[in-house]
C-alpha cells in the first residue's frame, strides 16, 4: 500500500508535483498515466526517499520508506535501468544490493532466472541491450521479494515479448496479494495491464478511478443522426439530455441511453438513421483529459481533439464523402 | 533474448511460500555490517580499482629502486670529491713523503666523506640519530621514494569510488536500498580505508625489501626490523588511508570524479607550491598544518630538528583534515536529491 497525502514538490519557482493525494492499494495493478514531464517519476522518488518532498508525505505501508528495517523487502523500484555501473556484471550488482539486507545469494539466481537474464548475467551491464536492462532493473526491483512494487516506464525499450512478460508479471504479482504501481505514458499499455487508474497531468490528479469508470466517462454518450434535428431535439426536451450538434445532420446526446432516445424519436416520428452507443478508447479519454496539461505539445501536428472523438471513425480519418 | 519467462501465464516470482511475500521478512533488513559486506563487493567487482592499485604497486617499487641507486650515486659522488681532497692535499706526493701512513690517508678521507655529509645533513634541517650519515639516510628513505606520486593515485582512487557511483547515477539505486545513506558512506569510507591502508603496509615492506640488494652495492643495507623502519611502514599505510577520506570526502561533496582528483590535487600539491612561495612570516606558523606538510611530515624517516610537529603530531593534524572532509560529504549527502 502507497499513500500520498498533499504531496507537492516545486524546483525553484517551478511546481513539479502540486497538492497530490492518492493511495495505491494491493492486489490490483495500479496504472500511474501521464505525459512526460507531468510528474510520474518525480512523483515516484518522493516515495523512495532520493528527493525530500516541499510540503506533504508519504507512506508506504503503513511507515515512510526511510524508516523501514528492510527497505527492499517492503518496495521493489524500478527508476532508471541506467542507474548500474557499467562495468559491473549484473550478479555483481545483484549481489551487491542482496548484501545489504542479507538475501541470501540463491535468491540471485532466482531473481536472474525470473527475469530471463540467464548467462548474460556474468556480462558487464555496459553491453546490454535496453531492454536487458530493463530487464535488471525488474530483477533488482524484486530481489527483496517486497510486498510493494513500483515500476517506472516499465516497457520502456522491451521487444514484443518482453512486453507480454511485464503485464503478466504485474498481473501475478497483484493476484498474490502485493501493491503494484506502474508509470506509462502509453494508454494502450495501460489499458491492457492495469485494474484502476490515476492519471496525472503538470502535477495534478486528474483521474483517479477503477479503469472500466474512466472509459466509461461516467455518463452514456450516444451518436444521432436525423432528418430533423430540431424536431428531435424538441422530443428530447424534459430528459436531461446535453446535446450538441456535429456535421450537417449529426447530434452527440450525453446523458440518456440510446433506448430512450428512440422511444422519444418515435413518439414524435423523427426519422433517425444512425444511433451508435460510443464505447470511448481510453486514448480518447487520456487525450481529451490532458489537453490542457501537456508541457510540450508538438508543433505542426493537428491537436489531439480535432476533429471531435466522437465525430465517428469517418470523420476522423478525414475520409467522408 | 529467447527465454521461456514471456509465455508463462503465470510467472513464478520465486516465491513458493503459500504464506505470502513475506518469507524471510524476520531474517532479511539491513545492517551496518551488511552494507559493508555490500560495499566490499562493490569495491573487488569493478576491474579499474585493482589495476589502479596495480599501478600504484608498480610505481612504489619502480621509484623506490630508483631512489635507491640515486643514494648509491650520491655515496660514489661523495667519496670521489674525498678522494679529489685528498689528491690536492698529497698535491702528487706519496704520503710517506708527508711523514703519513696509508691509515692516516684513510681517517682524512674518512673525514672529508663526513664532513660533507654533515653539511647535507644540515642544509635540510635534520636530525639523525647519532653516527648515522646522509648516505644512510638516503638509503633509508629511498623506499619511499615513489610517495608523493602514489599517494594521489589512492586519492584519485578513493574519489572515483563515490564519484562513479554519481557518473553512472548508481547512487540511486545504492540509496534506495539504503534510504538512511549514511551507512553506506562510513562502509565506503572503512572498504576504502582497509584497501588503502593494507596497500600502503604492503607497498612500504616490499619497497623496503626491494632496495636492500640494491643497497648492498654500497654497503648501504639497513636492519629492516628496527624501529625507525616499522614505523615508516605503518606511517606509509596511515598516510595513504587518510589520503582516502580525503578523496572520498571531496568526491562526495563535488558528486563528481575530475573534480574531486582536481581540488585533491590541489590540496596537496598546488597549495604547497604557493604556501612555499609565499614568505610572509605569519605564515610560517600555519605551514606545518596544511595537508601536504602534515602528510609529508607523518612519513619523514626522522624528522627536522625544527620540527613543530612529530609524527604522531602530524598524523593527527592529516587525519583531522581527512574527517572533516568526509564529514562534510556525509552531511551533503544526506540532504541532497540524488
Amino acid at each position: 500500500m502507497i499513500e500520498i497525502e498533499n504531496l507537492t514538490k516545486t524546483y525553484g519557482g517551478k511546481t513539479a508535483v502540486d497538492d497530490v493525494s492518492f493511495t495505491v492499494r494491493p492486489g490490483r495493478v495500479t496504472g500511474f498515466l501521464g505525459p512526460n514531464g507531468a510528474g510520474k517519476s518525480t512523483t515516484m522518488r518522493l516515495v523512495v526517499g532520493l528527493e525530500s518532498a516541499t510540503r506533504g508525505h508519504t507512506r508506504v505501508n503503513g511507515r515512510p520508506y526511510v524508516q523501514h528495517r528492510a527497505p527492499l523487502a517492503e518496495v521493489g523500484v524500478l527508476l532508471d535501468a541506467k542507474a548500474v555501473h557499467p562495468r559491473r556484471t549484473a550478479r555483481a550488482h545483484l549481489s551487491a544490493l542482496a548484501a545489504t539486507h542479507g538475501i541470501p545469494r540463491s535468491r540471485v539466481q532466482e531473481v536472474v532466472d525470473l527475469t530471463g537474464l540467464g548467462a548474460a548475467a556474468d556480462k558487464r551491464v555496459g553491453g546490454y541491450s535496453l531492454g536487458m536492462g530493463q530487464r535488471l532493473g525488474i530483477a533488482a526491483a524484486l530481489l527483496g521479494d517486497p510486498h510493494t512494487v513500483i515500476l517506472d516506464e516499465p516497457v520502456n525499450g522491451l521487444d514484443p515479448e518482453g512486453v507480454v512478460w511485464v503485464r503478466h508479471l504485474a498481473k501475478y504479482l497483484a493476484s498474490e496479494g502485493r501493491t503494484v504501481f506502474l508509470s506509462s505514458h502509453l494508454m494502450s499499455e495501460m489499458a491492457q495491464t492495469a485494474d484502476h487508474l490515476v492519471v496525472i497531468g503538470r502535477g495534478r490528479i486528474l483521474a483517479d478511478a477503477p479503469i472500466q469508470q474512466i472509459l466509461a466517462g461516467g455518463r452514456t454518450r450516444t451518436r444521432v443522426r436525423t432528418t430533423d434535428r430540431a424536431a428531435l431535439r424538441r422530443a428530447l426536451q424534459g430528459t436531461d439530455a446535453g446535446i450538441t450538434e456535429f456535421d450537417d445532420d449529426g447530434l452527440l446526446v450525453t446523458g440518456p441511453e440510446p433506448r430512450r432516445i428512440a422511444e422519444a424519436a418515435l413518439s414524435d416520428s423523427v426519422l433517425v438513421h444512425e444511433l451508435t452507443p460510443l464505447t470511448e478508447s481510453l486514448e480518447d479519454v487520456y487525450m481529451a483529459m490532458t489537453q490542457n496539461e501537456v508541457e510540450y505539445r508538438s508543433g505542426g501536428a493537428p491537436a489531439p481533439t480535432d476533429p471531435a472523438p466522437w465525430a465517428g471513425a469517418d470523420a476522423r480519418t478525414g475520409d467522408r464523402a | 533474448m529467447s527465454t521461456s519467462t514471456s509465455t508463462a501465464p503465470r510467472p513464478q516470482t520465486g516465491a513458493p511460500d503459500p504464506a505470502g511475500p513475506s518469507r524471510h521478512a524476520s531474517r532479511v533488513r539491513l545492517s551496518f555490517g551488511r552494507v559493508l559486506r555490500s560495499e566490499w563487493i562493490k569495491f573487488r567487482s569493478l576491474r579499474s580499482h585493482w589495476i589502479l592499485l596495480g599501478v600504484a604497486l608498480v610505481l612504489s617499487l619502480g621509484f623506490a629502486a630508483l631512489s635507491a641507486s640515486s643514494a648509491l650515486t650520491f655515496i660514489d659522488f661523495n667519496e670521489q670529491a674525498a678522494q679529489e681532497q685528498v689528491d690536492a692535499m698529497l698535491d702528487g706526493r706519496s704520503p710517506e713523503e708527508l711523514g703519513l701512513t696509508e691509515e692516516d690517508v684513510q681517517q682524512q678521507k674518512d673525514e672529508f666523506i663526513a664532513q660533507s655529509e654533515q653539511q647535507m645533513t644540515e642544509g635540510s634541517g635534520l636530525s639523525l640519530p647519532d653516527g648515522m650519515g646522509f648516505g644512510e639516510y638516503m638509503a633509508m628513505s629511498s623506499a619511499n621514494g615513489g610517495l608523493q606520486l602514489v599517494v594521489l593515485l589512492l586519492g584519485a582512487l578513493a574519489v572515483l569510488a563515490i564519484g562513479s557511483e554519481y557518473s553512472t547515477r548508481s547512487i540511486q539505486t545504492t540509496m534506495t536500498a539504503v534510504p538512511r545513506r549514511t551507512p553506506v558512506m562510513l562502509a565506503k569510507a572503512v572498504v576504502l580505508s582497509a584497501v588503502t591502508f593494507g596497500f600502503g603496509v604492503l607497498s612500504a615492506l616490499l619497497s623496503h625489501l626491494l632496495v636492500q640488494p640494491i643497497l648492498a652495492g654500497g654497503d648501504l643495507g639497513y636492519d629492516l626490523l628496527q624501529e625507525a623502519v616499522l614505523l615508516n611502514v605503518l606511517a606509509v599505510g596511515v598516510f595513504y588511508m587518510i589520503t582516502s577520506w580525503l578523496g572520498f570526502g571531496l568526491g562526495a561533496l563535488l558528486k563528481s570524479t575530475t573534480w574531486g582528483i582536481v581540488v585533491l590535487v590541489v590540496l596537496l600539491m598546488v597549495l604547497e607550491i604557493v604556501l612555499f612561495a609565499l614568505s610572509f612570516e605569519w605564515l610560517d606558523d600555519v605551514k606545518p598544518y596544511s595537508p601536504a606538510a602534515a602528510g609529508g611530515q607523518l612519513t619523514a624517516m626522522y624528522q627536522p630538528s625544527g620540527a613543530v610537529l612529530n609524527h604522531v603530531e602530524s598524523g593527527l593534524v592529516y587525519g583531522a583534515w581527512g574527517l572533516v572532509l568526509v564529514a562534510a560529504g556525509v552531511l551533503v549527502t544526506r540532504r541532497r536529491a540524488l
